[in-house]
């Protein structure tokens, strides 16, 4: 472009003047965007070997696609050295130059940027404590629940303590003033003309199977609790569980004179696969409370089957529940004011959480000064009168005791819960722990009749717990169970003094073999 | 009619479930196998066998004696040290997992 440019007193003299005060830097361009002239410091900020006539957007990034008319600030961008600069577009529409202005802003972009960091700590402080706040809030709010929890629960265990210390003074009152009088009838040979023996005894019985039922009550509450309670189902019949509930329950309903009236439609010899005991349970707590509530009138047990699923109401012409009570009467230790009645307040609990245990649900309808009607239904898979024969074949061949108890010391708990369920229905309490180590705790507690050692187990294996417990004087029967089929795994269960060895997949029917050997052998040791 | 009570039943059918599970973690075994380095071998060896203890000891149990005695093959092999052979036991016994799972 070897043409020279005229200069005037035009932009690049003011910018030469800016340049001097203030350390900036300038270019200056025609109304076409050649460059006129540039300061010397240019190249400092990266722009270097910028000709004089050449078009100005080939060598500065920034000015691409601008012109020489636009008016315009450009901060805090970054220059080829990375510096941060701003940028002035000063146009003069007089002689038509630009005059473009580069400023060093570095230190005002620290700044900038420190300013900019600290406004993010503020917001993320901020944040955090909206969040602290919030879950304060939460936390008071739950802390609040929970202490109306423990208020209400409070207030019902003082309900409860009351109802039960009545509940358990009424019968045992009865028995020590029923057996007074007997013991001072027979110190004084025996006779008595009003006192007739065979009633006061049987009153005695009844008062004493109500303290049963009652300490059963709260046992069974305390199990549900701890997830302690393992249904036990076998073939049973129905029509005779039916009536045996109604012959239990009928002198309650004759002493208040009212109507019990049982209607089973299932045949005669119906038998199906059921908990016996824990349906006998719910249906003399469901009739029995029943009974308690109705002064006039009856109560109707109906039930029926179909497709497996057994159906029990239980209607009542008693006093009812008060609408705002309904949803409270499941709950433990809960009786209702007023009624003059007394109780545990958990017959009702239980039987729904057992119902619910056996795959069922228990609903309830009241109509305060009417009447309550109760009812459930449940799975109860059928069976055939040949799976009862053979249930009372193998009933009979029974030779492992009652109080037979199993430890099972296993960490998968898909056998455990297989081999405790199957244990469970020939009526054997089996204990479980998931490793050595807890079966060494509950061993120092504990007796069993026979543990069920795993091998491979996590934390304490097999070898290494009988080991411990025989160091430790412990001479229960031990069987090892386990997958490996190794000659040295048994040869060292033998050397443990192990009472047997099976390999999984192990025959429940083997274990009922070792349980009934390890039971006679216990009986013949001389005591 | 089976003799399985509704409990047995139900742990059964939650075993059934868990057999995908199974299978996933087969499948994690032979990856971690087959991509081991030489100094890794063993550990990954150790947890695949324990792997494999369980799931034999818990298949046979549940009547998967199909499942059970892959998973014994398979334990066989790690104790022979047939790494080759072992790539594709694995591999068979992850389908048959699966084939259960789906039946």
């Amino acid at each position: 472009m070897g043409q020279k440019i005229q200069q005037t007193k035009s932009e690049h003299l003011i910018g030469e003047q800016l340049s001097e005060k203030f350390a900036i830097a300038y270019i200056c361009v025609d109304h076409a965007m050649r460059v006129i002239s540039v300061s010397d410091n240019l190249p400092v900020y990266g722009y270097t070997d910028i000709p004089v006539g050449s078009d100005i957007s080939d060598h500065v990034d920034f000015m691409v696609g601008m012109d020489a008319q636009t008016d315009l600030e450009l901060d805090y961008i970054s220059s080829p050295t990375g510096a941060s600069i701003s940028v002035s577009l000063m146009p003069n529409t007089s002689t038509q130059q630009l005059l473009v202005v580069i400023n060093d802003v570095s230190k005002q972009a620290e700044q900038r940027e420190l300013i900019q960091q600290k406004a993010n700590e503020n917001e993320l402080l901020l944040r955090k404590q909206e969040e602290l706040v919030a879950k304060l809030e939460q936390a008071s709010q739950s802390l609040e629940y929970k202490n109306q929890q423990l208020e209400e629960a409070s207030r019902l265990q003082t309900m409860f303590l009351s109802g039960v210390s009545h509940e358990f003074r009424t019968p045992l009152a009865s028995i020590i003033g029923r057996t007074d009088l007997l013991q001072s009838i027979v110190k004084n040979d025996g006779v008595s003309d009003s006192v007739d023996f065979e009633t006061q005894l049987h009153a005695v019985q009844r008062s004493s199977q109500h303290l049963l039922s009652l300490v059963e009550n709260l046992l069974d509450h305390g199990k549900f609790d701890s997830n302690e309670i393992i249904l036990q189902p076998k073939a049973t019949e129905l029509v005779e569980l039916f009536y045996d509930v109604q012959v239990l329950l009928s002198p309650l309903s004759a002493a208040k004179n009212i109507g019990l009236n049982f209607n089973t439609e299932f045949a005669d010899d119906i038998a199906v696969y059921i908990d016996d005991s824990r349906l006998r349970q719910c249906l003399v707590n469901l009739v029995g409370n029943a009974i308690k509530f109705t002064d006039e009138g009856s109560v109707d047990v109906s039930a029926c089957i179909a497709d497996d699923v057994l159906t029990v109401n239980i209607v009542d012409t008693g006093i009812g529940i008060k609408e705002q009570d309904i949803e409270q009467v499941k709950q433990p230790f809960w009786q209702a004011e007023n009624t003059g009645k007394s109780g545990t307040g958990l017959g009702l609990t239980i039987t729904e959480k057992i119902i619910e245990l056996m795959g069922g649900e228990l609903s309830l309808t009241s109509q305060y000064g009417v009447g309550t009607k109760v009812k459930f239904d449940l799975s109860a898979p059928q069976v055939t009168q040949q799976d009862l024969a053979q249930q009372d074949v193998v009933q009979n061949e029974r030779q492992i005791p009652t109080d037979f108890r199993i430890l099972l010391v296993e960490d998968d708990f898909d056998i455990a819960g297989l081999v405790m369920l199957t244990l469970a229905e020939h009526q054997i309490a089996v204990s479980h722990a998931e490793n050595g180590d807890v079966a060494l705790n509950v061993m120092a507690e504990e007796q069993f009749d026979l543990v069920l050692m795993d091998l491979n187990m996590p934390i304490m294996g097999g070898h290494e717990t009988v080991q411990a417990l025989r160091e430790r004087g412990d001479t229960s029967p031990i069987v090892i169970m386990s997958a490996s089929a190794s000659e040295a795994d048994r040869i060292l269960a033998e050397e443990l003094a192990c009472d047997g060895y099976l390999v999984k997949p192990v025959d429940i029917a083997d274990i009922l073999t070792m349980a009934k050997q390890i039971a006679s052998n216990k009986n013949e040791v001389p005591s | 009619m089976s003799n399985d009570s509704l409990q047995i039943k139900e742990l059964k059918r939650r075993y059934k479930l868990s057999l995908n599970e199974k299978a996933n973690t087969v499948l994690d075994c032979k990856n971690l196998i087959m991509s081991a380095s030489e100094g890794q071998l063993p550990a990954h060896l150790e947890y695949c066998r324990a792997e494999l203890h369980k799931l034999a000891g818990s298949s046979g149990m549940y009547g998967y004696k199909e499942i059970f005695d892959l998973s014994r093959g398979a334990m066989r092999l790690i104790e022979e040290g047939d790494i080759a052979s072992l790539d594709i036991s694995l591999s068979q016994l992850q389908k048959t997992l699966i084939r259960y799972y789906e039946s």
